[in-house]
């Protein structure tokens, strides 16, 4: 590649930032050193590494990278920018709200910078200070739909922290168009319905939500409330399923793929579960993705080299070990606050052995979670079901745990995902170690 | 112009290029006339020029090297390295020289020389990327992969923009099965470089062997509009169109190439095939047959026949067997043919499945459930083919299987290596000579019994090394064994055993609702052509409000559509009779069959699949009875179920048993209820049953193995 022109330069940082955009992490590292090796003078350089790190190692490495940039130059504005979104992600306040003022002194006309300022200020509870600096930001950069999404958070949250439900649900009414890919926007306005008595467009609101992943500390709280709304709204009929099932159908973490993680994460968060968590047979990472917690340390196994080194690239494990889930049990001496595991119950005969090892490996008090299949047929040991997969008997289940000294703390029926265009039916379990 | 015409004018203007240089005396004059020669595909008129050339001067550097690689080209191989030699030492930094130096060593089976000239060449042209990719090849072969590994990643720390250390890692890696990687590493190469067409071209051979389609397509697309005179890349890009469904749109990029570059037998080949699926059947043989003319001893062209013979209207069951017999004949087999015994028989029995299709697919609907109840103690079954984890059906398989093997990227001689490996006792074939199929790994013999079975089952194979052929009474009656190369093995009931899948609730009759009588027809585009349009049409002409449904890929898109609407008007039936669907999920493919009264099944290729799965959501089939293989599936599966009656043997009768159907609406809406039941109950979905048949017939073939051996 010939010198690099300005042009050049830029395109590369978009195309980094498109590849991370597609979870494309290994091919956009590459990339982002590629560059690094091209211009290493430019800024844009310093931005793409640190985007690369924040998602494959973590919001740490990503700031830590800024940091070091930031003592090589001290005036780029978009540094501080950079910085200050990672800290708001990280619920980090303060320093979100200084990097943010130090970017927008920097550059007065960087209006992501002044809508970055004012969520830090809003985080803060300085409303109306926060509220003045997006309707700014808003009109000097009007089609930026980022802005506006902080501008509305920042609304409805002032809203409601004034009590003020049914200005605020006839606002989350107007806005309701844009709240689709915005989840802290859906969690919010899911909250306002809940308050104001709607429970079933709240449960519809957080089961949206909860399917999308976010790393704001915030934001994992819908999950919870999503389990209430569950318990309190009235059945509903969705097209093609029976109204018993209405409660637990999520048609759109369905089609995503996500219904397990978001269950899995709801089960960690209802029992307030931090520390070190085992993912058995975790895949591409995504139950880590959907339960990402400052409280929390994940480690996976996964026996398939190509979803380990996926899952690696995700950057939600501290460590990984690619080998047998059951022979990883049996020979760790480490003890878990939790062990989840999606998919590992679907590919067992007989589940005595995971809930033996499991047990084992479960620090006090400690809980397994996990999804099943259902069988209808009352046997023992799984059957292989139509999709290829075990399915079991739920007494026998709850037996072969109570055997290894496990408890039944949740057993909650669930539509786990679609195969052959139909739902297939599981339930998510939670059991925890009797002390 | 005709192609006996542009011929002609060629031939007049090289001979008009050749006198006016004849008149010339200096080399570089010839070696122009011999570059024009070679791109015109006159590759001995070329020779000619160049050798003219190096008798003016003989160290021509050009002249060397072009004349080099057409003697490579032309598998003279000591001439090509002799040549090659000659110019590295006329210019020992010629770069050209020394790739095309190492690409006949690689020919002549020295990989580690042919290693030591692509090094050189890399060398003296770092960023070349096909150069690099050359190297890897030879180091592969050669045993070196290891160290040009370390040696790659090494390059790349030193310089993380370098575009052909990044290029090489993604190959490596590839080669080890590490595709995400391989992926990264060349996504990253390929953003940095968008104008490398090798890179597209490497991400697009990922994509294909991971059965990604759609992403295929894209970086094909790529690197095609980056060399659009590459007839290689246009015949990939065709065949990946076609793997989406595309089949029109490849078969105009494969046109509009060949007119421009000339044909090959490949792309005839593959144009046939997209020509078929597209309707065509008539162009698509005279597609295949002129494959065949330009190279009669090519097996392609002969298993394209083969294939599309029995889709084709008045095709005589001994040109079906004939077909298939030549394309067999013509595949490679090792020198001395190695007949895998084994000192005793083994208790279990060990099948291998030979196929790329043991998934949500024809093969695994109609094969599953009868290798599930295959007796356990008695058998053990290895799969080798392509393993999708996230298919439902391939983990049935695989939960049965005592092994998986992988064969993706195992040519024959390897795939039969590791089937002998394993002691298989008996394969059976389940892919054909289809898009994926590895039938020709039959050809090697790799185990004592081989038997072929559903997967582009629609004749024989013609392969004299497959021992039988699983049948049943009506799919091969008595008397029709002689248009077989193999041994019918015919299983009590039916050949296949139907999986249903998850019920999708029949309907009530339609033509009740809506006051007319809808027949239907959910079958593959390749099997209707106008003479079963003009049957059809003869029965919708007879109940003028009757209306027909049709459904199949190929009606999603516009010129397909418009091809069967013309057939039709063709038979005074007008569009608005007419309703066609295109692509669906199988659910609302299923679905669809709660708007149809009656099927009409295709001819002469009948249904299989479709079939059952009308039958399954309680709708009758009518059905025209051949002689092929493909000609009686739908027989066997109405006569397994109990309604043989609506398959019969002549136009006319079909045409009279669909208006009799037509006429009794009660009688049609009473079927309907109960057929779903009667076919549940019925032997053609018993899979303990026909697995115990199944097990029967495989332990008799093997005791006359035994007893024979």
């Amino acid at each position: 590649m010939s010198q690099s022109s300005t042009a050049d330069r830029t395109s590369l940082e978009d195309k980094i930032n498109g590849l991370i955009r597609a979870g494309r992490i290994g091919a956009a590292s590459h990339l982002a050193r590629a560059f690094a090796s091209i211009a290493p003078e430019d800024p844009a350089v310093d931005r793409a590494a640190a985007a690369v790190l924040l998602h494959s190692v973590g919001p740490e490495a990503g700031a830590e990278r800024l940091e070091q940039a930031l003592l090589r130059r001290p005036s780029e504005h978009s540094f501080h920018r950079m910085l200050s979104a990672i800290r708001l992600d990280q619920g980090r306040s303060t320093d979100a709200l200084y990097h943010a003022a130090e970017a927008v002194c920097l550059a007065p006309s960087d209006h992501q910078a002044k809508s970055l300022l004012g969520m830090a200020l809003s985080d803060l509870g300085r409303v109306d200070e926060a509220l003045s600096c997006l309707e700014d930001a808003y009109a000097s950069g009007s089609n930026d739909s980022v802005t506006q999404n902080s501008l509305f958070k920042v609304r409805l949250r002032s809203l409601m922290m004034s009590d003020q439900w049914r200005p605020a649900v006839a606002f989350a009414e107007k806005i309701k168009c844009e709240l689709a890919d915005d989840p802290t926007l859906l969690n919010l306005s899911a909250h306002a319905m809940a308050q104001s008595g709607d429970w079933g467009h709240a449960a519809d609101l957080w089961r949206l939500g909860s399917a999308k992943p976010s790393s704001r500390r915030s934001d994992a709280w819908a999950a919870h409330m999503l389990i209430c709304a569950e318990q309190r709204a009235p059945a509903r009929c969705y097209p093609g399923l029976e109204p018993a099932e209405a409660q637990h159908s999520n048609l759109a973490a369905l089609a995503s793929g996500t219904i397990i993680p978001g269950r899995l994460s709801a089960v960690l968060e209802r029992w307030d579960i931090g520390g070190a968590i085992l993912d058995l047979q975790c895949g591409t990472g995504l139950n880590a993705i959907a339960a990402s917690s400052l409280t929390r340390t994940f480690y996976g196994v996964e026996p398939n080299a190509e979803l380990a080194n996926e899952a690696r690239g995700s950057g939600a494990y501290t460590s990984l070990d690619c080998t047998d889930p059951l022979s990883y049990l049996a020979r760790s001496d480490r003890r878990w606050q939790a062990i989840i595991t999606g998919y590992l119950a679907f590919e067992l005969v007989d589940l005595a052995p995971l809930f033996q090892s499991a047990a084992d490996s479960l620090a006090q008090g400690g809980v397994i979670s996990m999804a099943i299949l259902l069988s209808n047929a009352n046997i023992q040991g799984g059957c292989l079901g139509p999709f290829g997969w075990y399915e079991h008997a739920i007494d026998d289940v709850i037996g072969a745990a109570e055997a290894a000294h496990l408890s039944t703390d949740l057993s909650a029926p669930a539509i786990l995902f679609t195969a052959l265009d139909l739902p297939v039916h599981g339930r998510i379990l939670s059991l925890r170690h009797r002390s | 112009m005709s192609d006996v015409a542009a011929a002609e004018m060629r031939a007049d203007m090289r001979s008009n290029i050749e006198n006016v240089v004849s008149a010339l005396s200096d080399a570089e004059s010839w070696i122009g006339l011999g570059q024009s020669q070679k791109i015109a595909g006159d590759y001995e008129a070329a020779i000619n020029s160049y050798n003219r050339a190096l008798q003016l001067d003989k160290d021509q550097l050009l002249a060397l090297i072009s004349l080099g690689l057409l003697y490579l080209h032309k598998s003279d191989v000591a001439g090509a390295i002799s040549l090659l030699r000659r110019a590295t030492i006329v210019d020992d930094a010629a770069h050209q020289a020394w790739d095309a130096l190492g690409l006949a060593e690689m020919a002549n089976g020295a990989a580690d020389r042919a290693c030591a000239a692509h090094r050189t060449a890399c060398a003296l042209e770092p960023t070349h990327i096909g150069y690099a990719l050359h190297y890897i090849d030879a180091c592969v072969a050669s045993g070196q992969s290891d160290d040009l590994m370390t040696a790659c990643l090494a390059r790349n720390r030193q310089n993380q923009a370098d575009i052909v250390a990044l290029v090489m890692l993604g190959r490596l890696v590839a080669d080890q099965g590490r595709i995400a990687e391989a992926e990264d590493y060349l996504e990253a190469a390929h953003l940095l470089d968008p104008s490398a067409a090798e890179i597209s071209l490497l991400l697009a051979s990922i994509c294909s062997t991971a059965m990604r389609p759609h992403q295929t397509v894209k970086y094909l697309r790529a690197a095609y509009k980056l060399r659009p005179n590459d007839l290689a890349i246009a015949n990939d890009l065709a065949v990946a169109l076609s793997r989406c469904y595309h089949y029109h749109e490849a078969a105009n990029l494969l046109q509009e190439a060949m007119g421009r570059l000339g044909q090959t037998i490949t792309t005839l080949c593959n144009l046939a095939n997209v020509l078929a699926a597209s309707g065509d059947i008539a162009l698509a043989l005279s597609m295949a047959e002129k494959a065949r003319l330009l190279a009669p001893d090519n097996a392609l062209p002969w298993r394209i026949l083969a294939n599309l013979r029995p889709y084709q209207y008045g095709a005589s069951v001994q040109n079906i067997r004939d077909a298939a017999e030549q394309a067999a004949k013509r595949l490679t087999r090792p020198a001395a043919t190695k007949i895998c015994r084994h000192s005793q028989p083994h208790k279990p029995l060990r099948i291998g499945l030979l196929s790329n299709t043991l998934r949500t697919h024809p093969v695994g609907w109609l094969t599953l459930a009868g290798f599930e109840h295959l007796d356990a103690q008695s058998f053990e079954l290895h799969c080798f083919g392509h393993f999708e984890p996230r298919d439902p059906l391939t983990r049935r398989y695989a939960a049965k299987a005592q092994a998986w093997h992988d064969i993706s990227r195992l040519n024959d001689h390897q795939v039969a290596a590791q089937i002998a490996a394993q002691q298989i006792d008996i394969l059976i074939d389940l892919g054909g000579n289809g898009d994926s199929g590895r039938i020709s790994v039959c050809a090697h013999r790799p185990a004592p019994v081989q038997v072929k079975w559903v997967g582009m089952q629609c004749h024989s194979s013609g392969l004299h090394e497959m021992d039988y052929f699983i049948a049943d009474r009506w799919e091969i009656p008595v008397g029709h064994e002689q248009y077989y190369t193999e041994k019918p093995l015919i299983l009590n009931d039916g050949y296949i055993c139907y999986l249903p899948p998850e019920p999708v609730p029949v309907s009530s009759l339609p033509a009740i609702a809506c006051g007319h009588v809808t027949f239907g027809s959910m079958n593959n585009l390749t099997k209707i052509n106008p003479r079963c349009i003009a049957v059809w049409a003869c029965i919708l002409r007879q109940i003028p409000t009757a209306r027909f449904l049709m459904r199949c890929p190929q009606a999603s898109e516009a010129a397909p559509r418009r091809l069967v609407i013309d057939w039709f008007a063709a038979e005074g039936i007008p569009a608005d009779r007419l309703t066609l669907r295109g692509r669906a999920s199988h659910r609302e493919f299923l679905e669809t069959y709660r708007e149809i009264d009656i099927v009409l099944d295709s001819f002469p290729y009948s249904g299989g699949l479709t079939t059952c799965e009308a039958l399954f959501m309680g709708v009758p089939v009518v059905s025209l009875v051949g002689d092929s293989f493909a000609a009686r599936h739908s027989f066997s599966h109405l006569s397994n179920v109990g309604l043989g009656d609506w398959a019969v043997h002549d136009e006319k009768s079909y045409v009279a048993r669909a208006l009799e159907a037509a006429a009794d609406l009660a009688g049609l809406a009473d079927l309907r209820s109960h057929l779903r039941a009667l076919m549940l109950a019925s032997p053609l979905c018993d899979a303990p049953r026909f697995g115990h048949n199944l097990g029967l017939a495989l332990e008799r073939i093997w005791a006359d193995y035994c007893g024979s051996s």
